[in-house]
C-alpha cells in the first residue's frame, strides 16, 4: 500500500536531476548557443594573446604553409593568418551583432506601431517597407557604400537596414492578430494609453518571433558584409576582413598556397552554420514558423 | 482575378517608383560629388563638367528628377568610362551570360532541393534526412564566393577535370553564332557539339556553386511543407485505403506542399541575383555581375548605378509573377487585401 502510495508521488528532486532535464529540453538550443560563445571568446581573446599581430607584415615569411609556429599560414606579405582570421572573426561577430540588434529594434517598433495605428500609417510604413525589401541586401549594400564610400559603416548601415522589413512585417503580422484578441479590449476598457500598451503587452508577445529571427538574421548578415568586402566595397585594407581575406588569397589558390583563401571561408562557414542551428532550435523551441 | 492582378500591378508599380526616387536620393544627394564619382578618378575637370552637364546636377532638384527619371526610361544610364562603351550598351551586351547561368543555376537548384527536401519528408529523423539536415545547414552558410574557389580549387587544381575558370568558352573554342545569347542553345542551333560540350564544361561549376544554398534553402522549406501535409487526414485516408508510401508522396503530399515552395523559389532566384554578383567574379564569367565588380574595382559607377536599378526591378517583378501564380492557384489568395 505504501509503496503504491510513493509510486504515485513525484520523483525527489535533485539538483542532478534537475539539471539532467533541462539539459534533456534545452540541449537544442544550448549546444549551438555555447559553441557559439565559445567561439566568440576565442574570437575576442586570441587576438590579445597571440605573438603574432594581425598587420605585422614580414616578407621573409610570406606564403608559408600552416606550421606550427604560424597554424594558419602566413599570407603574401607575410602577416600571421591565424591572428588575422580570429581581428576577422572578431569584426564579422561584432558587425552581425550589432547591426541585428539595431536592425531587430527598428524593425520591433515600426512593426509594432504600423499594426496599432492601421489606417494611413500603416499603408504608408508597408509600402516604404516594400520598397526596401525591392533592393536585395547585396545590392543595398553596394548602394550604401557608393553613397558613404566603402569602411565598416557601409556594411553595417547596409545589413542593419535591409533586415528591418523582415522583423517589421512580421511584428505587424502577430500585432494584428493580437489586436483581435479580447485583452486587448480589456486594455482599452482599463484605459490604458498605447505606449503602456506597446510596452508591456505588445513587445513581450512579439519577442519570441523577434528572437528566432534575429538569429537566422545574424548569419545572413555575416556572410552579406563579407560578401561586400570580397567585391572591395567593405572594410579598408590592412584591416583583417574574411570576405576581403578570400579576395586576396584567390590569386594564390591557382599557384598551390589554399590556406589564405581556404581558412577564412572555413570561418565564416562555422559561425553561419551555428547562428542557423541555434534559429531552427530556437525556432521549434518557441514553436515558431519560420 | 482581374482586380486583384490590378492591385498587384499597382503595388509593383509604386514600390518600383518608390524605389527609383530612393536610388535618385542615394546617388544624386550623397556626400561628395556625383559627377566626379561616375566620371572615375582620371577626368579631367572638363570632363566632369559634361558628365555634370550629362546628369542635369546644374539643373533644380526637382528638373535633376524629371531628367534622371527620363534618361532611366530611356534606357541611357551614362556612359562606362573605364570602358568607353554606353552603360545600356554594355548591359544587353552582359545580360544573356548571367541570364544562362541563372537559368541553368535556378533549374539545378530547385529540381535538387525539392527532391531531396521530399525524400527528406518521407522518413523523418532516418539517416538521409539527417544527412541532408546538415548538409542544407551548411549548403546556407556557405558564401557562394568561397564555395566557387573550393570548387575551383578541387575540380581545376586538383582534379583537372573542370576547365580554367575563366569564361564562358575556352578561347579555343569557335564560338557559335548569336541567336539568343544563350551559349547552350545557340551552339545547338548552329550544330557545333564542342562548342556545346565546352559551354556545359564552363557552365557546370558555377552553376552548381549558385545552385547550392537554392538546394539547401528549397530543401528545408519542401521538407516542412510536405511533413505539414503528411500530417493532414487526407493523407491518412490515402494511406487507409492502401495507397503505396511514393505514390502517397509524391502524388498526394508533394503536390499539395509545392506551394509554399513555388513562392520561395521565385524569391531565391532574387537572391540569386546577388549571388550571382559574386560568383561571376569568381569565375571571370562575362555576365552582368561580373560587370558590376569589374566596374567597382574601377571606380566607375556609371554602371553600377544602373545595376542596382535592374536589380530592384527584377527583384519586384519576379515577386509580381510569383504572387499571381500563386493566386492562379489558390483562389483564396485573391480575397485576401
Amino acid at each position: 500500500m505504501e509503496a503504491e502510495l510513493l509510486s504515485v508521488l513525484p520523483e525527489p528532486r535533485s539538483v542532478q536531476s534537475d539539471a539532467r532535464r533541462w539539459w534533456a529540453s534545452e540541449k537544442s538550443v544550448a549546444v549551438p548557443a555555447g559553441l557559439l560563445l565559445i567561439y566568440f571568446l576565442v574570437a575576442l581573446i586570441v587576438p590579445v594573446v597571440w605573438p603574432w599581430g594581425a598587420n605585422t607584415a614580414k616578407l621573409s615569411i610570406h606564403l608559408q604553409s600552416p606550421s606550427w609556429t604560424h597554424p594558419f599560414g602566413t599570407d603574401e606579405f607575410g602577416r600571421d593568418m591565424l591572428a588575422r582570421f580570429f581581428t576577422g572573426a572578431r569584426l564579422s561577430m561584432l558587425v552581425g551583432l550589432t547591426s541585428v540588434s539595431i536592425g531587430a529594434v527598428f524593425g520591433m517598433v515600426i512593426g509594432s506601431v504600423a499594426g496599432l495605428m492601421g489606417g494611413i500609417v500603416d499603408a504608408i510604413v508597408m509600402r516604404g517597407l516594400d520598397t526596401l525589401l525591392a533592393f536585395p541586401a547585396l545590392i543595398l549594400g553596394i548602394a550604401v557604400a557608393l553613397a558613404i564610400g566603402p569602411g565598416v559603416l557601409a556594411p553595417a548601415v547596409a545589413v542593419t537596414v535591409a533586415s528591418i522589413p523582415w522583423y517589421a512585417r512580421r511584428v505587424r503580422s502577430e500585432v494584428l492578430s493580437l489586436k483581435t484578441r479580447t485583452f486587448f479590449d480589456a486594455e482599452k476598457l482599463m484605459g490604458w494609453g498605447r505606449v503602456h500598451v506597446l510596452w508591456h503587452h505588445v513587445f513581450p508577445a512579439v519577442l519570441d518571433g523577434v528572437v528566432v529571427q534575429a538569429s537566422l538574421a545574424v548569419g545572413y548578415a555575416v556572410l552579406t558584409v563579407a560578401g561586400l568586402g570580397y567585391i572591395g566595397l567593405g572594410v579598408r585594407p590592412p584591416t583583417s576582413e574574411w570576405g576581403a581575406m578570400i579576395a586576396d588569397g584567390q590569386s594564390y589558390l591557382l599557384t598551390g598556397q589554399w590556406w589564405v583563401a581556404v581558412i577564412p571561408g572555413i570561418g565564416l562557414l562555422l559561425l553561419v552554420a551555428l547562428t542557423i542551428r541555434l534559429g531552427d532550435a530556437l525556432a521549434s523551441r518557441f514553436a515558431y514558423a519560420v | 482575378m482581374t482586380r486583384y492582378l490590378l492591385r498587384r500591378l499597382g503595388a509593383t508599380v509604386l514600390v518600383l517608383w518608390l524605389a527609383s526616387i530612393g536610388a535618385f536620393l542615394l546617388f544624386r544627394l550623397a556626400p561628395g560629388d556625383p559627377a566626379r564619382l561616375v566620371a572615375g578618378p582620371l577626368a579631367g575637370p572638363s570632363a566632369i563638367a559634361s558628365v555634370r552637364s550629362q546628369m542635369h546636377l546644374n539643373e533644380s532638384p526637382i528638373n535633376q528628377y524629371l531628367g534622371y527619371t527620363d534618361d532611366v526610361l530611356h534606357g541611357n544610364f551614362g556612359t562606362a568610362w573605364h570602358l568607353h562603351e554606353s552603360v545600356g550598351h554594355l548591359l544587353v551586351q552582359r545580360l544573356p551570360a548571367t541570364a544562362e547561368l541563372a537559368l541553368y543555376a535556378s533549374m539545378v537548384g530547385i529540381l535538387a532541393g525539392v527532391l531531396i527536401g521530399a525524400f527528406a519528408a518521407a522518413r523523418p529523423g532516418k539517416l538521409f534526412d539527417r544527412i541532408t539536415g546538415y548538409g542544407a545547414v551548411f549548403g546556407l552558410g556557405t558564401p557562394v564566393f568561397w564555395l566557387g574557389l573550393v570548387l575551383v580549387l578541387i575540380f581545376y587544381t586538383h582534379l583537372h577535370i573542370a576547365p580554367v575558370p575563366f569564361g564562358r568558352l575556352a578561347v579555343t573554342t569557335n564560338a557559335p553564332p548569336q541567336v539568343t545569347g544563350f551559349l547552350t542553345i545557340d551552339s545547338l542551333i548552329a550544330g557545333n557539339f564542342s562548342a556545346l560540350g565546352d559551354a556545359f564544361a564552363h557552365l557546370a561549376l558555377p552553376a552548381i556553386t549558385l545552385a547550392i544554398p537554392i538546394a539547401a534553402y528549397l530543401a528545408r522549406v519542401t521538407r516542412a511543407s510536405v511533413l505539414e501535409v503528411f500530417g493532414s487526414d487526407f493523407i491518412r485516408t490515402a494511406r487507409a485505403k492502401g495507397v503505396g508510401e511514393r505514390r502517397l508522396l509524391f502524388k498526394h503530399a508533394l503536390r499539395n506542399g509545392l506551394l509554399p515552395v513555388m513562392t520561395l523559389s521565385a524569391l531565391s532566384i532574387g537572391d540569386l541575383l546577388s549571388g550571382a554578383l559574386l560568383v561571376e567574379a569568381v569565375f571571370n564569367w562575362p555576365g552582368v555581375g561580373g560587370l558590376t565588380v569589374e566596374s567597382i574595382g574601377a571606380h566607375d559607377f556609371a554602371p553600377v548605378e544602373a545595376i542596382i536599378l535592374i536589380a530592384a526591378v527584377t527583384y519586384c517583378i519576379l515577386n509580381l509573377v510569383t504572387d499571381v501564380l500563386y493566386a492562379v492557384v489558390d483562389p483564396r489568395v485573391r480575397l485576401q487585401t
